[in-house]
Order: structure tokens, then C-alpha cells, then sequence
């Protein structure tokens, strides 16, 4: 077959006819012959789309045209191939009944070589045309129409029946973004199908639906309806049957159409708007577009307008709040936040600015100017001769992506001239669900330059136990908030208790954010936890008052913590047990997305002491067993064992880390490279402990089987 | 014999639209004549010799019509007439006279084929 000509199936029972179109038709064509539909249908199946068209003949033996046309129409890929069909010149042949059956179009025999070149070139332009069509109109991966022609025929919907009332409901289903980082992107293709089936099946029964952007989907329903909870969280719980061990959450945002002149687009707009407004309220799945909704939206874009100017003529302050040492009730440092006190509207809550800044990007900017004065306020306090602490400055998720974030810093820094060490980054777990690589790279990149990296909100997000393996903080910072709901809960002491543990384990300083009662400090100081900062001790002061308060008077000062990261001490192993058996533990760790495990090694073998649903699948699908893993020695060879003790011993003695990519390919029936992401926990006389995450290394391998991997990564083969 | 004269005899010795034909195979006179041989070898006339016999007239008139399109594609006019009016017979489902049009058609069918046989070794 010649390379880039289209393809032509001729089926025809005949030899005689087939030779005679491939005759008429090589030129311009590669032609493939079946003598019958049934091989025809085969010869479909195999070459698919890249068959441009078929000429059948409808009376042939074993699998006669309209059978072959019938199988075929149930094939959604093959239903798309255009059939032409071939018959004798003869009025009595049922041609409706092949166009019924899906044909497109006819030649008779005897055959007229223009006329078939014509037909065969006319059918094959008709359907690159309607794929074309097809696909600039269609999704790809739902079917639905895309934002633009879903626009376009919603107009044409709704101006057809002018004299009906019409809803507009957006839908956006939070977290997608974290299905894919956590599943794969084919998982995430797999929701979104399942999800278009819902909207398709249940939501849009008698509506038109669309895909406006990744996850966001939305509908133009007849009738301006009363919804309910119970009906939103009925299509919520559907797509939660799609089984990711995650909770899957939806928001809807409705749009009564009032005014039907308005652009799609606007509409669109007013009903994820009205999603906004009930984003982070985790009660409401649904919400009604209100005229207050584009109040807000004014002010937005006033704050907008005035940001910049707001910057240039001072209206933000910094201010500072004290972190204590929960030891010796002193002052160990300082967090630096931001006020914004505007000249119209007075001190202006951070909730009213900072996540539109982040959304507008000039959060970065904002940071940034933080981050120089506070690196000025320290240099003021060196100037004065006062003992700095350390004040942690705030790096939003969104400033992760500025690549010149670390040059900026350090140029702060220099400018003042003030030792790095008095410098503390916070980061939010959310970067992390959002970019683990690349925070991983920003935050490799800072503590190189000297920084200590505390991490904020740490336990919020989904990915905490991933993440501590991962990404190397000195600080973890625990809100308490989840305590304050309601009354406080065994189940929360227990998570607050692992937490502070598992710091202690990895070294990790931690500090307890929103304290404010004095029991809860009493409850922190119980558990280990070194710091707290809250209302309990100072709310965010401006600086002078921090100086004054803080500063001035004598009180002894103190900087948090570096802890010594060379080798462990044994930890009492009684105790940690303690906090491994509780069923809340188990609980916890047990229902983490990670694909992690807690082992065991003793220089002789690993031993699998906790693991996650995840690993267990995972492992069980590499070793082909089912029921507990306990030593993984046996699934490793000799060298490969050898390799993974060597790693480990490096990483006892620094850094505490090891990413390694073994082989386990003995007694196995699956031959398979896995990766280990670990991170040594503690030491029990000859023992160690360590959380390791998993997964299949096959994507390090190229088409050679060789491994190909950026990271630090130890290799070995058996 | 070279190409253009087992053309010219086939032309003069049997019953064919011999222009309209070599239209159909866009002037390929050796691929026309390679089909003419394959015709004269092929078993469709065989087959509906037996479905007919065998009392099976819808496989019948599935080979006659088979038969036909490929007569109108040779171009064999009297041919085709005749296995026109077996097709005719057939879907009519009366099969008056389907015995008598078959003999005829199967002399002429054998007349040619062996025409053929003769002219294309």
C-alpha cells in the first residue's frame, strides 16, 4: 500500500466487480477487498477510522449488506465509516431499506468509472467535513458540546421557544485537579465521563448540556424550578459510586434566565458566580445567582483597580503576630500578615482581598513587598542591637509558579543584609495538591539557599503523609480549628497526637496555630507540641506595638528550634506502638489516598508493619498474592537487597531520605521495577523505622528498558 | 496472440458491449480479458444451477442477481437478458417458467463460456 493515500474496503462476493472498482479506484486510493461482510466487519475492526469508506455490495453470501450495515451501525467508531452501497441497476432493490440501515449513498452496476470516482471522493470530502464539524463542535472526551457551540445552539434553543422560561445551571466539581494528581490523568478522564453521563442521563433529561472548561459543566434547562439539596446531592451521590475511596463534591450555580437577550456567556458567568459564593461552604451544593452576587463582583473589581495604587502610597501593613514557645512562655518568633487599611473603607479583613489577589496574581507582588519589610523590620532590630527572632513570611501557592520567587527573596535579604536564618517561608499544603513537583523544586531550592521551611496548614489537604515524604520542611503548622467545632472529639485529640508524633519522628518542629483557650495550650503542652501561636498569647500587632510589647520589655527571646538531623536516637518503641495500635491510627493511615507503608528494617530484612489500601493493591497486583505482606525481602534479590541497604545507610547517616528504584522481579510472577520513596522515622536498637511511598516505575523506563529519571534516584539491577 | 487481437476476436465472436466494458475497466484491455477468463472459470453459474435444483429460490435469486451485476459489468448483453429474466422470475415468487428461461440461460451460459475458453488460453 502506498503511504498517505486513503483507504477504500470493497466488499463484493464477485472477483470480477472487486477487481474492476479497484481498478477504477487505485489511482487515488488504496483499496483493501472482503468477499463478505462478515470479513468485511473484520477488516473494519482492524484498520477502524483509517478506512476513509466502503462500496459494498448488499447481496453477498455469509454476512449479506444489511447485516454487515446492521453490525456496523452498533459500533459508535465504525457507525461514523460512510458505507456506499453497490447494486444492479434495478428498481425492485429495496435501496430505503440500505439507507435506512445506515448506507450513504449508491452506485449501480454496470459501473461508470467517473460516477464512482465522483461518489467515492464526494462521501469521503462529506465526512472529513462532518468530523471536522464534529470535532470543533464536540468534546472529545465527553461527546457534550464545547463552551463555544454550546453557546451557539443554546441561543438557538432558547430563541426557538421564546415564549418559555429557561435556567442556567453551572456546575463545578472541586478537587478535580486533585483526582488527577492523585489517580492519574486517565482516572480523571474516566470521572469526567461518568459525571457526563450523570449530567447527560439525569440532570439535562429534557435540558442541552456542555462542557464549558476541565471540570466545569452546565445546562439550559425549560422552566425556572425551585431545586432542593436533596436533589443536587442525589446526582453527588451517583458520581460518588464512581469509587475513588474520595469524596467527590459538586457545586451547582443557577442562573433563572430573567433577561433572554443576555449572551450565553454572561449567563454562564452569572451562574458561576453564584457557585463563588458558596465555594468554600462546604453545607451549600447549590446556590441562586442574586443581583448581590454582581454587587460583589463590583467591589472585586474595585479593589482591583485600586490594588496597585493601594500598594505605592502604603495602605498595606504588615503586621506581626508572636509564635510561643509552649516550654518557657517566651517569644520564639513571629509571624508577618498582612493588613490593608484603605482610606475610604477602613481596616479591610484579609478574607475580602487575599483570595481575589491570588486569583488576579497580585498576591505575588503583595508577598514580595512583605517579604521586604520584614526583612527591614529585622534589620531594624539588629540596627538596635536587639537579638532578632525569626518571622516567617507567607508564600502563596500561586507565587510557587514565579520562577524569579527565590532570586526576589534572597534579594531582600541582601539588600538589608540580615543572616537567612531569621527568614522562615510558609507554605501551604494546598501548593502541594496543586504542584508537587514544583514546590518540591522551590522548596529544595530555598532550604539550599539557607531558608527553614514551615508548613502551614499542615493535615488540611489530602496529601499530607505523601507530602512529608516528599517535600523536605523543617516546621509543620497545625490549625486547630478542627478542634473548635463543636466539642472536641477523641478522634481529633488522636489525630492532633499522631501529628505531633510523627513530627517528633521526622525531627519536625511544630507549631499550633488558633490557640485560644488555656486548655488547649495545656493540651498541646501534654502532647509534646514546641510552639503555639494565637489569640491566647497576641493577636497580629502592628510592628511597633510588636516592638514595644514583644521586644522591649526584657523578655527572654528565643528562636525556634533547629533540630540535629544526624542519626537517631532510639525513640521508646513502647510508646510509639501505642500510637500505632490505636484503631484511629489505623483508621487515619488506612484511608490516606497514598500508596504508602510503614516498614520495618532490622539490616536483615523489611518488614511491613502499616499500610494503606492503596499499597496493598498495588502490591498485591505486582506479586499476584492477596492477604498480608510482611517480609519484602522475598520479592528481592540478592543485589537488589544489597542496593536498598547501601541507599539506606547513606540516607541514616544524611538527609534521612532515600528514592530508589528496585527491581522485583523474583518469585513473582509479574516482572516490575517499583520505586521507593522513604523517609527513615525512628530507631529501636537495631531497628528502624520507615514510611515508604510506592508506586510502578514503569514510567521511568523508556522503549530500551532503561530507567530514565531526573530525581535522585539509585538504580539497580538483579 | 498478442492482447489487441483476442480483443478484436472476443469483439467479433461473442455477444458483448465491448466498448462499454473497457469504459468500465478505464481502457485496461488486459484486465477486461483476465476477467473474461476468470467468468468463464468461476462457479456462479454452477451454484445457481444447484440452489435452483435444491428448491432454495431465495439463494437462487441471490447467485442470479449476482450473476447478473457481473454480466452488466462484463457487458455480455444477451447474457444478461437472460439471467435478468431468471432474477425476475425468482423475486416474483410465481417460478412460472423458471425451468424453461434457466435451460436457456444455461446454453447460452455454456456457448459463451466455451467462446471464451476458446479465444483466452
Amino acid at each position: 500500500m502506498s503511504e498517505g493515500k486513503k483507504i477504500i474496503l470493497i466488499v463484493d462476493d464477485s472477483f470480477i466487480n472487486r477487481q474492476m472498482l479497484c481498478n477504477i479506484l487505485n489511482d487515488e486510493y488504496n483499496t483493501i477487498q472482503a468477499e463478505n461482510g462478515a470479513e468485511a466487519l473484520e477488516i473494519l475492526r482492524e484498520h477502524g477510522e483509517r478506512i476513509s469508506a466502503v462500496l459494498l455490495d448488499v447481496i453477498t453470501p455469509i454476512m449479506n449488506g444489511y447485516r454487515f450495515l446492521e453490525e456496523r451501525q452498533k459500533d459508535k467508531v465504525l457507525s461514523n465509516i460512510p458505507v456506499i452501497a453497490t447494486t444492479i441497476n434495478d428498481p425492485h432493490i429495496a435501496e430505503i431499506e440500505t439507507l435506512k440501515r445506515g448506507a450513504t449513498d449508491f452506485i449501480q452496476k454496470p459501473y461508470n468509472p467517473t460516477v464512482v470516482r465522483q461518489r467515492v471522493e464526494n462521501i469521503i470530502k462529506l465526512r472529513e467535513t462532518a468530523a471536522f464539524v464534529n470535532t470543533v463542535e464536540h468534546d472529545a472526551l465527553t461527546g457534550f458540546y464545547n463552551r463555544e457551540a454550546f453557546y451557539a445552539h443554546a441561543r438557538r434553543y432558547i430563541d426557538a421557544n421564546s415564549e418559555k422560561d429557561f435556567d442556567f445551571i453551572a456546575m463545578d466539581l472541586n478537587d478535580f485537579k486533585i483526582v488527577n494528581d492523585m489517580f492519574g490523568e486517565n482516572v480523571g478522564d474516566e470521572l469526567l465521563k461518568c459525571w457526563s453521563k450523570i449530567i447527560e442521563n439525569d440532570i439535562a433529561k429534557n435540558g442541552m448540556c456542555g462542557r464549558i472548561s476541565g471540570d466545569v459543566f452546565a445546562v439550559v434547562m425549560p422552566g425556572h424550578r425551585e431545586y432542593s439539596e436533596e436533589l443536587f446531592e442525589g446526582y453527588i451521590e451517583k458520581l460518588n459510586r464512581f469509587d475513588l475511596n474520595f469524596t467527590l463534591k459538586v457545586k451547582f450555580g443557577i442562573y433563572h434566565v430573567e433577561d433572554k437577550s443576555l449572551p450565553l456567556s454572561l449567563m454562564c458567568d452569572r451562574a458561576l458566580l453564584a457557585i463563588k459564593a458558596i465555594k468554600d461552604d462546604f453545607r451549600k451544593t447549590f446556590s441562586y445567582y442574586d443581583e448581590s452576587l454582581k454587587e460583589k463582583l463590583w467591589n472585586e473589581q474595585e479593589l482591583t483597580n485600586t490594588m496597585r495604587n493601594a500598594l505605592k502610597t502604603g495602605q498595606f501593613h504588615v503586621y506581626l503576630q508572636p509564635k510561643y514557645d509552649l516550654y518557657n512562655n517566651t517569644v520564639s518568633g513571629a509571624e508577618a500578615l498582612v493588613r490593608w487599611i484603605h482610606p475610604e473603607k477602613g481596616f479591610m479583613p484579609p478574607i475580602t482581598f487575599i483570595p481575589l489577589f491570588e486569583k488576579n496574581g497580585f498576591i505575588t507582588e503583595l508577598d514580595m513587598y512583605v517579604c521586604d519589610k520584614v526583612c527591614q523590620i529585622i534589620r531594624s532590630w539588629i540596627d538596635e542591637g536587639i537579638e532578632p527572632v525569626p518571622v516567617s513570611i507567607n508564600v502563596s501557592r500561586v507565587d510557587i509558579y514565579n520562577p524569579a520567587l527565590i532570586e526576589t527573596i534572597n534579594k531582600c535579604v541582601k539588600k538589608y543584609d540580615i543572616p537567612v536564618k531569621y527568614l522562615h517561608i510558609e507554605i501551604t499544603e494546598t501548593s502541594y495538591t496543586e504542584n508537587s513537583m514544583q514546590l518540591k523544586d522551590v522548596v529544595l531550592m530555598l532550604r539550599k539557599e539557607g531558608y527553614h521551611i514551615e508548613m502551614d496548614d499542615f493535615g488540611s489537604g489530602y496529601s499530607s503523609l505523601n507530602m512529608l515524604n516528599d517535600i523536605p520542611v523543617d516546621t509543620l503548622k497545625l490549625d486547630m480549628g478542627f478542634l473548635k467545632k463543636g466539642e472536641r472529639t477523641g478522634r481529633d485529640e488522636t489525630v492532633m497526637s499522631f501529628v505531633v508524633s510523627l513530627a517528633k519522628k521526622l525531627s519536625l518542629s511544630v507549631i499550633a496555630e488558633g490557640v485560644e483557650k488555656k486548655d488547649e495550650a495545656e493540651f498541646l503542652r501534654s502532647l509534646g507540641c514546641d510552639y503555639a501561636q494565637g489569640y491566647l498569647y497576641s493577636k497580629p500587632v502592628p510592628v511597633d506595638e510588636f516592638n514595644k510589647d514583644f521586644v522591649k520589655t526584657k523578655r527572654p527571646f528565643k528562636g525556634i528550634e533547629e533540630k540535629e538531623k544526624t542519626d537517631f536516637k532510639d525513640v521508646d518503641s513502647e510508646a510509639l506502638n501505642d500510637i500505632l495500635d490505636t484503631s484511629d491510627f489505623n483508621k487515619i493511615f488506612d484511608s490516606s489516598a497514598a500508596v504508602s507503608a510503614l516498614m520495618e528494617y532490622d539490616g536483615k530484612d523489611i518488614y511491613i508493619k502499616r499500610t494503606t489500601k492503596d499499597f496493598r493493591n498495588f502490591m498485591n497486583e505486582i506479586t499476584g498474592k492477596t492477604g498480608p505482606l510482611f517480609k519484602l525481602r522475598e520479592y528481592m534479590s540478592e543485589k537488589a537487597f544489597d542496593c536498598f541497604k547501601d541507599c539506606f545507610e547513606k540516607a541514616r547517616k544524611d538527609g534521612h531520605r532515600f528514592d530508589i528504584i528496585l527491581p522485583f522481579s523474583e518469585n513473582v510472577e509479574k516482572k516490575t521495577y517499583i520505586r521507593f520513596k522513604a523517609k527513615i522515622l525512628s530507631k529501636t536498637g537495631d531497628k528502624y523505622e520507615f514510611m515508604a511511598d510506592v508506586e510502578d516505575a514503569d514510567k521511568f523506563t523508556d522503549e530500551k528498558g532503561e530507567i530514565i529519571f531526573n530525581g535522585e534516584v539509585r538504580r539497580c539491577e538483579n | 496472440m498478442n492482447t489487441d487481437e483476442v480483443y478484436s476476436k472476443v469483439e467479433a465472436t461473442l455477444d458483448v458491449d465491448i466498448k462499454g466494458a473497457t469504459e468500465r475497466f478505464c481502457g485496461n484491455k488486459d484486465l477486461f480479458l483476465m476477467c473474461l477468463k476468470r467468468f468463464a472459470e468461476e462457479p456462479t453459474f454452477g451454484e445457481l444451477k444447484k440452489t435452483i435444483q435444491r428448491g432454495d429460490y431465495e439463494g437462487a435469486f441471490e447467485q442470479a442477481h449476482t450473476l447478473k451485476g457481473v454480466c452488466a459489468n462484463m457487458g455480455l448483453i444477451s447474457l444478461l437478458e437472460s439471467v435478468s429474466g431468471i432474477t425476475e422470475i425468482l423475486r416474483s415468487k410465481s417460478y412460472d417458467g423458471l425451468k424453461e428461461e434457466f435451460e436457456k440461460t444455461e446454453k447460452l451460459y455454456s456457448d459463451t463460456v466455451n467462446k471464451i475458453k476458446e479465444l483466452i488460453n
